[in-house]
């Protein structure tokens, strides 16, 4: 399932990943797409909030991944500086991204051959005037309500 | 000779004292992959109850591998650090060696299954004989239907460990039939002393190396390089 929805501000972009982050469960695989200014941090850091997460989030580009502890485990990775896949798994990614916790991607393309194939795909594309066209695609059948939810409670 | 060997590959971790052939203390805790939040506690705590200072310890030895990426480098980092502080020696014994140790004088083959994830498993084969294990199938990670295919090759009681077993143990029991037998719960998982044990025979055998020479062993070509490279040729080898 695929959709597209219309974030006008930093604000919409925080909720989108608010009810993402509340849509979560357990083994959950976010993959964020979009260039650098898009608003992946923005989004995750509303994933985090959704999901009850109180700390601050900031990018993981040098440190690879931030393991925020909640309710539930957020594991949230930036593989910028990897060069491909095998970097990826020898880094013990695969450990994270595999368990029980969720997971967020940025810079998937660097791995794409081993992020999971069920997961959540999330494109961040840039509008006129900071708008953002954010789209939903989900891989698997276990995220069309989430989807669906926020398609029916946003602009588009 | 005293032996510290110390334990991180998977989702357990432990720690043995041995003092020439007599196990002076062990602990083995599963608590979840947050080994770097317990594994030197368990350290300090082995120490202080079997009244060693680290500095008494001649061999450090590490559960190099197969295992989680992440705690076999915790494991092994501890271990090359430890040793590199006091100048002690380090041995390598393998995780597939030290689950099958923990079930010793079985008359068939020991076969422990580590979950490598995506139906893949690491694992290994080894018969008792003597005193000691036989190596009949090197570690390797592969695809467990492939496995079962070598298996079903092999005479004999087969008994299954690791933690790998709960999850593919049904499935190689329903292949192989009622000759397929389950570890119990105390030998499931590697105990720390079978690494003591096996890295004491090493280091007679003249395997002991310096901190500096002690690398994880990670079984490559793994399973999901594999995939990897599945998805890279179906994509046309973007």
């Amino acid at each position: 399932m695929k959709r597209s929805v219309l974030s006008r501000s930093v604000a919409d972009t925080l909720w989108i990943g608010q009810k993402l982050g509340e849509g979560t469960f357990p083994g959950a695989v976010l993959a964020l797409w979009g260039g650098l200014g898009a608003g992946k941090t923005a989004l995750t850091r509303g994933i985090a909030q959704g999901m009850g997460i109180m700390l601050p989030v900031s990018s993981p580009t040098f440190t690879l991944v931030h393991q925020m502890p909640g309710p539930r485990i957020l594991y949230h990775m930036d593989l910028y500086r990897l060069q491909d896949a095998e970097e990826a798994l020898m880094a013990g990614l695969a450990e994270m991204w595999d368990g029980d916790g969720v997971t967020v991607i940025e810079w998937p393309a660097r791995a794409q051959e081993v992020i999971p194939d069920a997961r959540l795909d999330i494109t961040l594309e840039f509008g006129a005037e900071g708008e953002r066209l954010v789209t939903l695609e989900s891989r698997s059948s276990e995220y069309d309500r989430l989807v669906e939810d926020i398609y029916e409670n946003s602009s588009h | 000779m005293r032996i510290a060997a110390i334990d991180a590959s998977t989702l357990v971790a432990g720690v043995a004292l041995m003092e020439d052939d007599t196990l002076v203390y062990e602990s083995s805790l599963r608590a979840g992959l947050t080994h770097s939040q317990t594994l030197m506690p368990m350290v300090e705590s082995a120490f202080a109850m079997a009244g060693w200072t680290p500095g008494e310890v001649d061999i450090y030895a590490a559960v190099a591998g197969p295992g989680s990426f992440t705690g076999l480098r915790i494991g092994v980092s501890t271990v090359k650090g430890m040793a590199q502080a006091v100048g002690a020696k380090t041995v390598a014994v393998g995780t597939l060696e030290v689950l099958a140790m923990g079930v010793p004088c079985f008359s068939g083959l020991c076969v422990p299954l580590l979950d490598a994830r995506r139906e893949q498993v690491y694992t290994a084969a080894y018969a008792w004989e003597g005193d000691g294990l036989r190596e009949v199938f090197p570690p390797a990670a592969m695809a467990l239907q492939e496995w079962i295919g070598i298996l079903d090759g092999q005479a004999g009681p087969i008994l299954l460990c690791g933690d790998g077993m709960a999850a593919y143990g049904p499935q190689v029991r329903e292949a192989l039939g009622e000759r397929v037998r389950l570890a119990p719960p105390h030998a499931v998982m590697q105990r720390p002393a079978a690494c003591a044990v096996l890295a004491r025979k090493k280091v007679l055998a003249g395997e002991a190396r310096m901190p500096g020479e002690l690398v994880p062993f990670y079984v490559r070509g793994s399973s999901a390089l594999t995939i990897a490279q599945r998805k890279k040729d179906a994509n046309g080898g973007v």
